[in-house]
Formats: C-alpha cells, sequence, structure tokens
C-alpha cells in the first residue's frame, strides 16, 4: 500500500515527462526558412564587390523559429564557382554577420563562430543576416557563378 | 528493493524529454554573381599615309584595340569598299593587310579579306580568352607608286570595322 503513492507519483512524472517531450517536439521543433540568397549581381573583372549585412536587398537572410536556445553554425564556402570550373574567391569579415529578431535591429556577429540564439514565439523570428565580399581576378572570364551558403541549427534539447 | 526500483524506472521516464528534445537543422542559402561581359573598342590610332609626293609609294598603319573577355566575329561592314579613300580624283584605293595582334605593332591573326565579298562575312573569328584580353585590330595599307600620280589634294577615308560577341 505504502508503494502505491510513489508509483502513482513515478508514473505522474512519467506521463509529465512524455507531455514535456512532445511540447518540446512540437514547440521547440526548429525550422529555418531561406528568405533570400547573397546576391552579388553584376560584377566587372578585377573589381572587388561587398555586400555590407546591412544591405537588405543583397545580404543572405534566413529566418529561424522553434522554441528554446540553439546554436547556428554556418559553412562559409570559399569562393563562387561557373559551371566551368572558374572561381571567384569569397571572404568573410568577422562582422559579415549579424542577428535581428523579428524587424527589430540587427547586432553584429561573426559569421565564422557559432551564433546561440534564443528562440520564442513572443518575440518572433530570429534572422541571421550574412554579407561577404567577392574577389574576382582581373582576368576573370564572363558568366554566372554561384555557391551554397550551409547553415547548421543545433537545438541542444531542454 | 521494490522503492527503489520504481524511483528509478520513474527518474528513467523523466530524463528520456531531455534526449528527446535535441533537434538539429541544416539549411542552404544560395550566392550567385555575374561577371559582366567585357566588349568594348578603345580609342583608335588612324591610319595616316601623309604627304605623299606624286608618283612614289607611300604606306601607313592603323588599329583600334578591343577589350574583351568573350568570344569574337570580326565582319568589315564596308566589305570590297573597305578603307577606300576619296578625294579630288576620286577614288583612291589601298591595299591593305589586316587582322589582329596582340600587340599593336603586329598582325598575328591574319583576317581571311580586308575586303571581303559581303558585309556579313566573318573575317576572323576567336573564342573566348581565358581571361580579359586586349587585341588590337590592325589595318596595314600600302599605296604603290602609280596610283598616287593623282590630283592633288586630301583623300580621306573610313575603316569601319564590327566585333560581334561570340
Amino acid at each position: 500500500m505504502k508503494l502505491g503513492p510513489l508509483l502513482a507519483l513515478a508514473l505522474a512524472l512519467a506521463a509529465g515527462g512524455r507531455e514535456a517531450a512532445a511540447q518540446a517536439s512540437s514547440g521547440t521543433s526548429l525550422e529555418a526558412f531561406p528568405v533570400q540568397g547573397l546576391a552579388f549581381g553584376p560584377m566587372i573583372p578585377g573589381v572587388p564587390e561587398s555586400i555590407p549585412v546591412t544591405d537588405g536587398a543583397r545580404r543572405a537572410e534566413i529566418v529561424i523559429t522553434g522554441q528554446g536556445t540553439a546554436d547556428v553554425t554556418l559553412v562559409l564556402p570559399e569562393a563562387l564557382v561557373s559551371a566551368a570550373g572558374a572561381r571567384i574567391p569569397l571572404r568573410f569579415g568577422a562582422r559579415d554577420a549579424a542577428v535581428a529578431r523579428g524587424s527589430g535591429a540587427a547586432v553584429p556577429v561573426d559569421p565564422h563562430q557559432p551564433i546561440r540564439v534564443s528562440l520564442d514565439g513572443a518575440s518572433g523570428p530570429v534572422r541571421i543576416l550574412v554579407g561577404a565580399t567577392a574577389l574576382p581576378a582581373p582576368g576573370q572570364v564572363a558568366g554566372t557563378y554561384t555557391t551554397t551558403l550551409v547553415l547548421v541549427v543545433v537545438n541542444p534539447g531542454t | 528493493m521494490k522503492k527503489l526500483l520504481l524511483t528509478a524506472i520513474g527518474a528513467a521516464l523523466i530524463a528520456a524529454p531531455s534526449l528527446a528534445g535535441a533537434q538539429t537543422i541544416t539549411g542552404s542559402i544560395a550566392a550567385s554573381a555575374t561577371i559582366q561581359t567585357v566588349f568594348a573598342f578603345g580609342t583608335p590610332s588612324p591610319l595616316n599615309f601623309g604627304v605623299i609626293t606624286p608618283g612614289t609609294a607611300a604606306t601607313a598603319s592603323g588599329y583600334i584595340p578591343l577589350q574583351r573577355n568573350v568570344g569574337v566575329i570580326y565582319t568589315l561592314p564596308d566589305a570590297a569598299t573597305t578603307g577606300r579613300l576619296v578625294g579630288p580624283a576620286g577614288n583612291l584605293t589601298p591595299t591593305y593587310t589586316c587582322g589582329i595582334g596582340t600587340t599593336n605593332a603586329a598582325i598575328t591573326s591574319a583576317f581571311s579579306s580586308c575586303t571581303p565579298a559581303t558585309a556579313a562575312t566573318a573575317v576572323l573569328t576567336i573564342a573566348a580568352p581565358a581571361g580579359l584580353t586586349t587585341e588590337y585590330v590592325i589595318f596595314n595599307g600600302s599605296l604603290a607608286a602609280g596610283q598616287t600620280n593623282i590630283a592633288p589634294g586630301t583623300y580621306t577615308g573610313t575603316i569601319r570595322i564590327t566585333a560581334t560577341a561570340n
């Protein structure tokens, strides 16, 4: 008989635990939405082109939603590459990324370092903003160059 | 013992949600750029035969630079009358050698004709270079002695060259 309450407590905690887990799964479900890519547009051979993180039209922007704390790591490409394999080196400076919440002000961060963000629905989604500098050579061949910037978001859980 | 066992079960069930909450997602964002086509003639250096003593031969050279990072097709829109000079005695038609050079001093790839049959005739087609390059379209003109024994005056003309990006 004395075991009854203890068992009940254990089951209650277990049930609570499962409920918490279910909430974590749905509430902290991370999602990342690419809003726009890093768009250098037309460039002239030999003339470096920078996209400041404040350039709303050309910077990359990713929106992250979820709950809790998340660590965002940017896997930065070394170059833009043409279909023929020609390369335009890319440079990411220490202030070429920023974090903004909703429509709030952006806080500069180093894109080479993991970025810790706090996610909650009340404050709106977190926006990761990324700028860069492209360094075309004087003899850069005409054409379209592309690459992909990868974003890894880790929520360590509760 | 049973209490301990049940407590252990409860703790295990409580701990499970923390592991289940961990989550990793990976996204990607495109980056792009377009290197513009560079395709432009520079400042020409005209052919000037100078002051010619009637009955003597004369030569002249001229060029126009073209900077490009794409292939090119050259045509001569004036076709058979390319480089013809017009003056007091009428037409004066020098003989030309023409083509492109890596410098303005020498032709390294000759046009198939300096006076092609038609304006649409491609006199030289060159593939895209490895990078931005400057080449020179060169025309070397010659007037034979017999051609210059004509009415005095100034004889002028224009050599028109069309470069089409390819």
